[in-house]
């Protein structure tokens, strides 16, 4: 029944129609894309502002965290050993 | 040579040094960082809406009560004040500890009613979660520190409850802490961020 379906149909044809598609797609990609959820107000440099504030603070807490207690894990243990000895 | 008795067991275990920190308190830490990180995506997913606004809060929406939620934050801060002192008295006579706890767990208790009494206010005002995004991510904030709160508090309750029995493991009642400081210090920057 499938392949009834495309009988008759031009490969050639078929082969331009997703040409076209595909070219339509990445044509219109670029204009969804601009329209993100940030892009609304026309405030950018506040936005951007926030943008590179709060991408600092997630790039840098974690590392900060986990350094942290690394940190004081071995400060402590260093001690530990100290008095023990 | 293996040893095979119990007591030979007991001698070993003896000599073993004592780990850098209890596993309730590395527990918790560990849980805490991810909780950190968790509000940090919150936080940064509000200052970027709140910076992509024409005006904020939005033209409609009612104001936040400061004021009155300062006066909140101070009781939670008192809180913390109250469950460091329990924490040194419990070092020296347990029983001592009991009372600063109570109180602790008492003003922690106050803060979420508060809350609660608040958030009754605003929604009778026009502010809810759909109403806005100011609303979504009031609820969403502060919603998430106040069910973090009410956790805190049924650990602490816990332990309270173990203290009166005669009980509480001290590493318990550290790891309790640890998760009760971090509600208490994760306020004011919520406060500061949604409230201000």
């Amino acid at each position: 029944m499938a392949r009834a379906l495309f009988h008759g149909v031009s490969v050639i044809r078929m082969k331009f129609a997703l040409v076209v598609m595909i070219s339509m797609a990445i044509w219109l990609v670029p204009k969804l894309a601009s329209a993100c959820a940030v892009c609304f107000t026309g405030r950018a440099d506040e936005t951007r502002t926030a943008f590179i504030a709060t991408t600092g603070l997630l790039t840098a807490l974690p590392i900060l965290l986990i350094g942290s207690l690394i940190w004081w894990l071995r400060r402590r243990a260093h001690r530990m050993r100290d008095e023990h000895d | 040579m293996p040893p095979k008795s119990i007591a030979s067991l007991r001698v070993l275990s003896n000599l073993r040094p004592p780990p850098i920190l209890p596993s309730p308190v590395m527990g918790m830490l560990i849980f805490v960082i991810a909780e950190m990180m968790m509000f940090a995506g919150l936080m940064s997913a509000f200052s970027i809406v709140k910076a992509g606004a024409l005006g904020w809060p939005p033209p409609g929406q009612p104001r936040l009560p400061v004021e009155a939620t300062a006066f909140n934050t101070a009781a939670l801060l008192a809180s913390a004040v109250f469950l460091f002192v329990a924490n040194s008295r419990y070092a020296r006579n347990p029983d001592l500890a009991k009372r600063p706890l109570f109180i602790a767990m008492g003003l922690g208790a106050f803060f979420v009613a508060f809350q609660g009494y608040e958030w009754i206010s605003l929604i009778r005002q026009g502010l809810t979660l759909t109403s806005s995004n100011h609303g979504s991510f009031f609820y969403l904030i502060v919603g998430m520190h106040g069910l973090h709160a009410m956790a805190g508090l049924a650990t602490l309750g816990v332990v309270a409850l173990k203290l009166s029995r005669g009980r509480l493991a001290p590493s318990s009642f550290v790891a309790s802490q640890v998760f009760w400081y971090f509600v208490v210090g994760l306020w004011p920057v919520l406060y500061f961020m949604v409230y201000l």
